[in-house]
């Protein structure tokens, strides 16, 4: 929330007020980095429901030191990496267009996409104990 | 004299109507601009309007109409919500019982309930679409750097608004989704845990007291969710409300292309003067030209009414066909499982549950990342 109360004191641009997408160029980088976050943040999710994350890898490593591998895991993990992933893209974008109106406008669309993707996603493919389904017929049922 | 005096009496009598109308309007019909500015100006309720609106405001791709939505949506929210609460009672003991009678007994208690239901989640929605459009149109450049800020607050007491009705039916759906959502907000604690510091400094645990009043959700949870839901809330929703309107007016109208706004000839700032004829000047408040505007009344008036009509229209026919859930009364012995938050807490749910503190930070992150 305090990103979003920034962004008209960050982004100073004036050009292309009232234009969606500040035009033909600010579509595009919306369409392309709405695909990009949707690759990325389905690809996160797909990863750590086949494979798991750190507290599933390295379960030694939780148990013999546990306060750092706690900070460890707390902050290296894939809404982390989806960040820098983000970030990263944010900056080819300022540095391929030379304005930080588009790289704002790819970093806000990734935004977007990843809050409706994680929330399509707890919404139809998570169940019981969070474990992923592909849909509520697939739940398991338990017979008194 | 007597004769007269019936005869007035009686005229007065014929003319009550219009008398009336004119001790409250004003002014007759609005058939010149001058009318239809007076109409505006004079009225309380319109006052909020600018008189005159530059053209391109009127097109459909300017908004979509998302902020008159919006508003629609709350005041539908307001009426319904006010007719609820002359049934409802904020007790563990009754109100799920109320819910029921509401449900079930009070004369269109279904409709109401279903209808409040459905524009709280409609809001919520809108309130985002509503944020993207003002994004994606550079809507928050100079001079509306503040009015952008209002509207991330509005945002805030929004999801706020809908989080705290959410308890309120008291049933097993909104107990643990609310015990979910108060534990997302409690998530800091994960981190000083980690650092061994919760002792010393607790913030995760002090929003998640202040907000539910004890450890756990219940009866205080309940009455702090209620005042915020029915008074706090909505009285500074409101307040916020009528300022982001006010200052879409005092920055100008809606944000434009240059284009909307075709250069105005030498003379220009000599004849364009201020609605109230003090200033002599192009006044800086608008800095539009009057041959780029039309007077607000009635083309706005009717676009606000048939977009209201419209949402009205859309919520009915949802609650006619989907009731709004209530599942059995709430028992925190028998946790739901799958527990899930409100839908639009659904994401930080996710990140929270998988990936622990660290998501939200991530939130956080790329929402400060989303600046640059």
């Amino acid at each position: 929330m305090l990103g979003l109360l920034l962004i008209p004191y960050l982004d100073r641009e004036e050009e292309d007020v009232g234009i969606w997408f500040s035009g033909r160029r600010g579509r595009r980088v919306a369409a392309v980095s709405a695909v990009f976050a949707t690759l990325v943040g389905v690809g996160l999710l797909a990863f750590t429901v086949k494979y798991g994350w750190l507290r599933e890898w390295l379960p030694d490593l939780t148990q013999r030191y546990s306060r750092i591998s706690q900070i460890v895991i707390m902050f290296f993990n894939p809404g982390m990496m989806y960040v820098g992933v983000c970030a990263g893209w944010s900056i080819i974008l300022v540095r391929l267009t030379n304005s930080t109106r588009m790289g704002s406008i790819g970093l806000f669309t990734c935004f977007l996409v990843f809050f409706v993707i994680l929330t399509y996603f707890a919404t139809v493919h998570r169940g019981p104990n969070w474990d992923f389904f592909w849909s509520h017929a697939d739940w398991p049922v338990v017979e008194h | 004299m007597e004769y007269s005096a019936m005869r007035q009496l009686l005229r007065n009598t014929k003319g009550l109507f219009r008398n009336f109308r004119e001790s409250m309007i004003r002014h007759g019909r609005p058939t010149t601009d001058r009318a239809r500015t007076q109409t505006v100006v004079q009225n309380f309720f319109l006052h909020v309007h600018s008189a005159r609106v530059n053209k391109h405001s009127l097109k459909w791709t300017t908004t979509v109409g998302m902020g008159i939505m919006t508003t629609a949506l709350f005041l539908i929210l307001v009426v319904t919500g006010i007719l609820l609460m002359l049934y409802y009672k904020p007790s563990v003991l009754t109100a799920y019982d109320s819910m029921k009678d509401i449900h079930f007994v009070v004369p269109t208690g279904r409709i109401m309930r279903n209808v409040h239901r459905w524009a709280a989640h409609g809001m919520v929605a809108l309130v985002i679409l509503h944020m993207a459009r003002v994004f994606y149109t550079s809507a928050y450049k100079p001079p509306r750097e503040f009015n952008w800020v209002m509207g991330i607050m509005l945002l805030v007491i929004t999801f706020a608004l809908s989080f705290t009705g959410y308890l309120l039916p008291w049933d097993q759906l909104a107990f643990w989704a609310i015990t979910i959502g108060s534990s997302i907000a409690g998530s800091p604690q994960d981190l000083t845990d980690a650092l061994g510091i919760t002792q010393y400094f607790n913030p995760g645990g002090f929003i998640k007291e202040g907000l539910l009043g004890a450890h756990f959700v219940g009866e205080e949870a309940l009455i702090r969710f209620y005042t915020l839901h029915v008074i706090i809330l909505p009285i500074v929703l409101s307040a916020i409300l009528g300022l982001h309107f006010w200052r879409i007016r005092k920055d100008g109208g809606l944000a434009r292309p240059a284009s909307a706004d075709p250069p105005a000839p030498d003379d220009a700032a000599i004849e364009n003067f201020d609605l109230m004829a003090v200033i002599y000047e192009r006044t800086p408040a608008t800095d539009q030209e009057v041959e780029n505007t039309v007077p607000s009344w009635p083309r706005v008036f009717r676009l606000e009414i048939i977009l209201t009509l419209a949402v009205l229209f859309v919520l009915v026919g949802l609650s006619l066909c989907f009731d709004a859930p209530l599942a059995e009364q709430a028992n925190p012995d028998v946790p739901e499982n799958p527990a899930k938050a409100p839908w639009y807490f659904l994401g930080c749910q996710e990140l929270v549950s998988d990936w622990a503190f660290g998501g939200g930070w991530s939130s956080l992150g790329l929402s400060c990342w989303a600046c640059f």
